[in-house]
């Protein structure tokens, strides 16, 4: 009568495959959840994916378009830094001309000595010098750049 | 079945269920993603679909590029010191005129369905704007020229005070004759650089794209003037330094820089 004490052999032999299943399906269903159904972490729209691609460019832009040929140029970033922004570049000019700093330290030995703010009006020119020698170098990557157009 | 084929049967299905279950959840979704949002209105499944679809991307990429440069190279241009006012709302119609333009040929773009009309407008990007070739350069040339002109004006002002110290050294017995040779040859150099400079903005701010692709050399003399204006303005500036140093050196030193005398800077 009592079904928990019958002692045929066949019973615990299914509860044993029963509790397998169970397990592997349970098994399957936690690396399933763990997975987070599959889903794309970055779902990426083409054409945001451009934009974004692009907006991770330095200033100017530095990628290239393989379709067209054409690459942009590089850090303007220096590039892109390049128009215009010369306020904090270094004074020097690249020149093997004598130093500034080497003939101010000797202001006020000599009466025929020029005018202090002869010194600052010299490191004003070496400043836009070198502004412009990064705007030279700028206009020589661009041109440089293949423009790029469709085949 | 026999016990043994039961268990077996049993572990084939509880393996088959831990391998495919996640296999199967990582197939589906990841289709998703790949079909273009680029607001296509045409059918992705045909050859000629996907060959519009690819030329749209390739386009729409050459925009992205675009739109940042110009962007960036307006802040620069807004932000120079050195550029005048009149070149200044130059640069930046041009610029903001490019951009407009290519933000047009954005929208056009995305809502091509003729591969025509796409190539007619993918072409436009380059042959009716000419980003990296004109705008671009053009900008830095300009500014650089403005630059030049401004280093032009500050040797002059150098050139001034220099003048006023040579007449007080030949007024206290110096001999002054290099330095006043080396004053007019800095003063010449000014001169020279100035010109060189003041000439590009007229000769590049007028250009078209269309003057670039008759012409891809089109800015070339201009480049070659804003090198010899900063040659010239560097050459100007060497001499500067000289003659301060000439003008410092004590009336009873020998003129050799190298002189041991005692108390010279220059040592």
């Amino acid at each position: 009568m009592n079904n928990t004490t019958d002692p045929r052999p066949d019973r615990p032999r299914a509860g044993r495959l029963a509790l397998a299943s169970v397990a592997a399906a349970s098994a399957a269903v936690l690396l399933l959840a763990g997975c987070g159904g599959g889903a794309d972490p970055t779902p990426r729209p083409a054409a945001s994916a451009a934009g974004t691609a692009a907006a991770s460019l330095p200033a100017t832009g530095a990628t290239s378009l393989p379709a067209t040929g054409a690459t942009s140029p590089p850090a303007t970033g220096a590039t892109s830094a390049a128009a215009g922004t010369g306020a904090a570049s270094p004074p020097a000019t690249g020149t093997s001309g004598p130093s500034i700093g080497e003939t101010a330290a000797s202001a006020g030995t000599n009466p025929a000595v020029p005018a202090a703010d002869t010194d600052q009006d010299l490191a004003d020119v070496d400043r836009a010098l070198s502004d412009l020698d990064t705007q030279i170098t700028g206009v020589d990557r661009d041109v440089a750049t293949p423009e790029g157009d469709l085949r | 079945m026999t016990p043994l084929r039961t268990r077996l049967a049993a572990a084939t299905i509880g393996a088959g269920l831990v391998l495919a279950a996640p296999a199967a959840a990582w197939a589906g979704p990841l289709r998703s993603p790949s079909t273009p949002q680029t607001s296509s209105p045409s059918n992705a499944s045909s050859p000629s679909s996907s060959t519009l679809e690819a030329l749209r991307a390739k386009c729409l990429a050459a925009i992205d590029v675009r739109l940042p440069a110009l962007a960036a190279a307006r802040a620069d241009v807004a932000n120079d010191q050195h550029t005048t006012a009149e070149h200044k709302t130059a640069l930046e119609a041009d610029i903001d005129q490019t951009a407009a333009r290519l933000q047009t040929l954005q929208g056009e773009i995305q809502a091509d369905t003729e591969l025509s009309a796409l190539r007619d407008h993918c072409h436009s990007i380059f042959q009716d704007n000419r980003v990296f070739a004109l705008v671009l350069p053009r900008a830095r040339l300009v500014v650089g020229a403005d630059t030049a002109g401004f280093a032009g004006d500050k040797l002059s002002d150098v050139a001034g005070k220099l003048a006023d110290a040579i007449q007080k050294a030949q007024d206290a017995g110096r001999d002054v004759a290099q330095a006043k040779a080396d004053l007019d040859a800095m003063k010449a150099q000014i001169a020279s650089g100035v010109a060189a400079a003041g000439a590009v903005p007229g000769d590049v701010l007028g250009l078209t794209p269309a003057d670039w692709n008759a012409n891809h050399d089109v800015l070339t003399p201009a480049r070659q003037s804003l090198r010899a204006a900063r040659a010239d303005l560097k050459v100007a500036r060497d001499l500067a330094v000289k003659i301060r140093n000439e003008l410092r050196t004590p009336t009873t030193t020998p003129p050799a820089p190298s002189s041991p005398v005692s108390g010279s800077p220059q040592a």
